[in-house]
């Protein structure tokens, strides 16, 4: 298997001034020198004629233009990073730079005056493990929403401290799963070489079983007594947002909430029992902010998403916490039964209050025999395969769980189904005259690395290891070409024979941004990187910015995305979380891909 | 998960009989043409060249405006008749040609390719197409032509991983599109699993006509093209046109209007009209030898001094004015190599300068404007409006 190392990571920080603060060196006013690029035969972020001004540092020239600045390094110890763009509002309030300032040349840091404000803009290297962990610090105070962690609003611009209290997600367990799954492998990895009493250890046990007690509430807090999981739940002073169904639990019933999906399917007043129990250690997550299961409401019409990354996050979880935290993997070892159970009960499919499957959470033949659920097929068959040997896995019970595995594989071909993704999707797309990236739901790319992964990881027939492998290499066409690790290090592990670019990857860590601050990027605004327009329409850029010169977003966009922004206009009110970095990082560590930089402290 | 529209071909499951220009019109096939324009209810295809529907827009341009209002009313899709060259860049060429005047003319390009089985060799030819726009292709195999282990449904695949959804036919005197191919290439009643080739595919074509009218054309693509060029700095770096070929013809890019069943024939019957009027006009023009081309090599510009192309293994193919006549440029690249690389193109004299990503194998068209911004596009240069409905502004 591949391994490599990151050395250190960059940094970037923006302070903003108003222009006429007394912080602000007067050197800045001066009359503006535009730097001499003749001799420069790289592609820059703005044309060489709209360079107005520049400063030198020991390390690189940085230059100002009206679509934002330009750091051209002069030896970069990396090629990725001989070219840096510093945009609006990501870096700059807002484009139009107009002088710039070095005071120390000894130091990559410049004063920068804009339209709108005076910047200091300073740019250091840090560990890969600092950027972690300041990453899901920075979560865990700001984005941790009783527990999960998906995004947050914020009323200040660009000051994470004025994040709001509430603030939903469709896939709040998807979300946090994936940020508990980054805190659970770098609990494991620090108990391992620091010892389970260092301060960082105690933090993310603490930020891991958080995470994973607000993941499994949800899949009790409906209180169906069926198995049923909700997306997402709010408590009473959260605003009701319309969109979806939530239920509100009083009294041991749900009462189906007034939203304009509810009112479409006839759902609005709909009573049904709420009065299954949920364990008491996962109740502190409401109860200590003053709450009781009375009056929370939660969102229904879960989607395969959810149910994925939970079975993700249940495997692990059990794996790392389950000895030494009996209570909490009895919690887990229950529901991951009953989701199961719940599936295979309703034909392979979840349903909702009214007997019906919610809308993408099928599995079942019927589905996959639809114009739509024919491509979906594979990797449903794959996700739900991942099921049985997870439930199998964690409670080392056979029975009932084995012979459904059996029946799925060998009598209704949900073993071949996994492998068949790159042929189905590329008929699929072909028939709407797409390209597959265009047909693509980009979630779905951590749905595929969640389930190929531990589908291989757990499976020990080597027929159908060396099938689900085959399968797994199918999704090859849009995984690879995004040289992320989140996905390529499921991958590296489940098919140890393949090669990846670990290079990319080394970039990767170097250049994410060391906050989740959704602002917008000059992405539309650079000369450098050209539109593409697929057939479709999609627009993409031409190639991969670095993932601190585009927009800060979750797994389930496009990173090739021709966009500015996936907030609109407001993206600097907006903090996501840190699990698109972390998880990768932790499982990094975790599994020995990334070899540490030196001796541990 | 899928969610896009789908978008059916509506092809026809009645007999059918292609006929590639006039070089390719027997006589029987004539025969059967004349009988088939007798009978309204017998849907009809036939084979146009490019060049030849520049022949009849200059002498008969009622016949190319009715062929156009019959698209536009749905009786008439086109489909792309395609040849293939060991010169990718040709071909390339030839599709670009193809699709263009499709567009411009009869306001529609094909998503359809019909294909002789010296097409069929071209490992890249799935790239090419789907780069052309056409996600679907038909391999027509000549009547004696053996296709072993060639199933009925298949996706070609390229090295660089582009796949067109392909169906075999076998090219009698009538030809039937058997159901199974059509079920396949529209998706209709369900979608099927079919098996995936790549590269060059097993078929050996035994006619000596099927094989040589088109492997026997040599001449260049470009070479046709660049005879109605208009602007001296247009250019393509391509090969010199092989004189000692039987058929010293230029190559042309082959169109074959599709007439679909007859109860989407309209009802005034426009589409068999402009058929009927077209294989009058045919049979009424000059041989190839009318066809005039550009003789002299074109010349190459000295660029070491202004260009700058980094990435190893990418090379440049083409080097053009874009077809719109704007002025923009067209440059052309690929990655030779299997492996991804990060390349960089800088072009003083239009203040362009920018980054690419190249997957292996990848075909980039990059459109350059006069302010330096580039536009990556697909071989039609954007100049045919992309769809929208997908993926909204």
């Amino acid at each position: 298997m591949q391994t490599f190392t990151v050395f250190s990571v960059w940094a970037r920080r923006s302070e903003f001034f108003r222009p006429d603060d007394p912080r602000v060196p007067s050197a800045l006013r001066e009359p503006s020198v535009p730097p001499e690029l003749s001799g420069v035969r790289v592609p820059l972020p703005a044309r060489k004629k709209d360079y107005t001004c520049c400063a030198r540092t020991a390390g690189a020239l940085w230059m100002g233009a009206p679509n934002g600045l330009t750091r051209l390094a002069f030896s970069p110890e990396r090629e990725a990073d001989r070219v840096m763009y510093f945009s609006a509002k990501k870096d700059l309030p807002d484009p139009n730079v107009r002088a710039v300032f070095a005071p120390d040349p000894d130091i990559e840091q410049v004063w920068v005056l804009t339209d709108t404000a005076a910047v200091l803009l300073t740019l250091s290297e840090i560990s890969a493990e600092e950027k972690a962990r300041l990453l899901a610090e920075e979560s865990r105070r700001y984005v941790d929403r009783h527990g999960m962690v998906s995004q947050k609003q914020l009323t200040v611009p660009w000051d994470p401290s004025s994040a709001v209290s509430y603030g939903h997600s469709d896939n709040s367990g998807t979300f946090t799963a994936g940020f508990a799954l980054g805190e659970l492998f770098r609990y494991a990895y620090l108990k391992r070489t620091r010892g389970p009493e260092n301060a960082q250890t105690v933090s993310a046990r603490a930020n891991a079983v958080r995470a994973t007690e607000a993941c499994q509430l949800l899949c009790y807090i409906a209180r169906r007594g069926n198995g049923f999981v909700a997306r997402t739940y709010i408590t009473p002073d959260e605003p009701l947002p319309n969109d979806g169904f939530f239920y509100r639990m009083e009294n041991g019933r749900a009462v189906c909430l007034d939203t304009g999906e509810a009112r479409r399917a006839g759902r609005v007043g709909r009573i049904i029992p709420a009065a299954a129990p949920v364990p008491a250690r996962l109740c502190h997550l409401f109860t200590d902010e003053g709450f009781t299961l009375e009056g929370l409401r939660y969102k229904g019409d879960t989607s395969s998403d959810e149910i994925t990354l939970h079975f993700l996050l249940m495997y692990h979880a059990h794996t790392i916490l389950g000895e030494e935290d009996p209570e909490l993997d009895d919690i887990i070892k229950t529901s991951a039964k009953n989701i199961l159970g719940h599936i295979l009960d309703n034909g392979l499919e979840m349903v909702e209050c009214d007997g019906n499957p919610t809308t993408w959470a099928k599995w079942s033949e019927r589905y996959f025999a639809t114009r739509l659920g024919w491509s979906d097929a594979c990797l449903n068959a794959a996700e739900l395969l991942m099921y049985h040997k997870v439930v199998m896995a964690i409670t080392g019970e056979t029975g009932r769980w084995a012979e459904s595995y059996r029946e799925l594989t060998q009598e209704k071909g949900y073993a071949q189904l996994t492998a068949k993704h790159d042929m189905r999707f590329t008929i699929s797309a072909g028939l709407s005259d797409l390209e597959q990236v265009e047909e693509l739901m980009y979630g779905d790319n951590m749905l595929a690395t969640a389930a190929y992964w531990t589908l291989i990881t757990l499976e020990e027939d080597e027929d159908l290891k060396a099938l689900y492998r085959q399968g797994y290499k199918g999704w090859n066409g849009t995984f690879r070409r995004e040289h992320n690790p989140g996905y390529d290090f499921p991958y590296m592990l489940a098919c140890p024979d393949e090669t990846v670019d670990t290079e990319r990857l080394v970039d990767w860590f170097r250049r994410h941004p060391v906050s989740r601050m959704a602002a917008p990027c000059g992405v539309t605004q650079r000369w450098d990187a050209p539109l593409r327009r697929r057939f479709g329409g999609m627009q993409e850029v031409s190639w991969l910015l670095p993932p601190d010169e585009h927009p800060v977003t979750k797994y389930d966009r496009d990173p090739y995305d021709y966009t500015d922004s996936f907030n609109g206009e407001n993206g600097e009110y907006v903090l996501e979380s840190a699990y698109v970095y972390t998880f990768a990082y932790w499982l990094g560590k975790y599994s020995g891909i990334l070899a540490d930089e030196e001796a541990d402290a | 998960m899928s969610t896009s529209k789908f978008i059916p071909l509506r092809m026809p499951r009645f007999p059918f009989m292609p006929i590639a220009g006039e070089r390719y019109a027997d006589v029987v096939s004539q025969w059967q043409l004349a009988q088939s324009l007798q009978d309204p209810e017998q849907p009809l295809y036939l084979g146009v060249d490019v060049p030849s529907l520049l022949a009849v827009e200059q002498n008969a341009p009622a016949v190319l405006e009715a062929l156009a209002a019959a698209v536009q009313a749905g009786g008439v899709v086109p489909v792309l008749g395609v040849a293939a060259y060991p010169d990718d860049t040709l071909t390339t060429e030839a599709l670009v040609q193809s699709q263009l005047f499709l567009h411009k003319r009869l306001s529609v390009t094909a998503k359809l390719a019909f294909l002789m089985p010296d097409a069929a060799v071209n490992p890249a030819l799935p790239q090419l197409l789907r780069l052309a726009g056409v996600h679907r292709a038909l391999i027509c195999l000549p009547e004696e032509a053996a296709s072993d282990g060639l199933p009925g449904a298949f996706l070609w695949a390229s090295p660089d991983g582009s796949k067109v959804l392909s169906a075999v036919m076998q090219r009698k005197r009538l030809a039937f599109l058997p159901d199974d191919a059509i079920n396949a290439l529209e998706g209709d009643p369900a979608f099927y699993d079919v098996p995936v080739l790549s590269g060059a595919l097993p078929v050996v074509p035994e006619d000596p006509r099927g094989s040589g009218y088109f492997s026997e054309m040599t001449t260049t693509a470009s070479a046709l093209f660049m005879s109605r060029r208009q602007s001296a700095a247009a250019y393509y770096l391509c090969g010199q046109p092989d004189r000692s070929a039987p058929f010293a013809d230029a190559v042309r890019a082959l169109c074959f209007l599709q007439v679909p069943t007859a109860d989407s024939v309209p009802t005034d019957d426009a589409a068999l009209s402009a058929a009927c009027a077209y294989a009058a006009a045919v049979a009424d023009r000059e041989r190839a030898e009318s066809v005039s081309y550009a003789a002299a090599t074109p010349e190459r510009p000295v660029f070491k001094d202004v260009f700058t192309l980094t990435g190893k293994g990418v090379l440049l193919k083409a080097f053009k004015l874009c077809e719109d006549g704007s002025g923009d440029l067209v440059l052309r690249l690929v990655q030779s190599v299997d492996r991804e690389c990060r390349a960089s193109v800088l072009f003083d004299p239009a203040d362009a300068a920018f980054w690419l990503d190249m997957q292996p194998y990848e075909i980039k068209t990059l459109r350059i404007g006069k302010d330096g911004r580039a536009l990556e596009v697909n071989f039609l240069e954007n100049i045919v409006p992309q769809r929208t409905e997908s993926f909204p502004e």
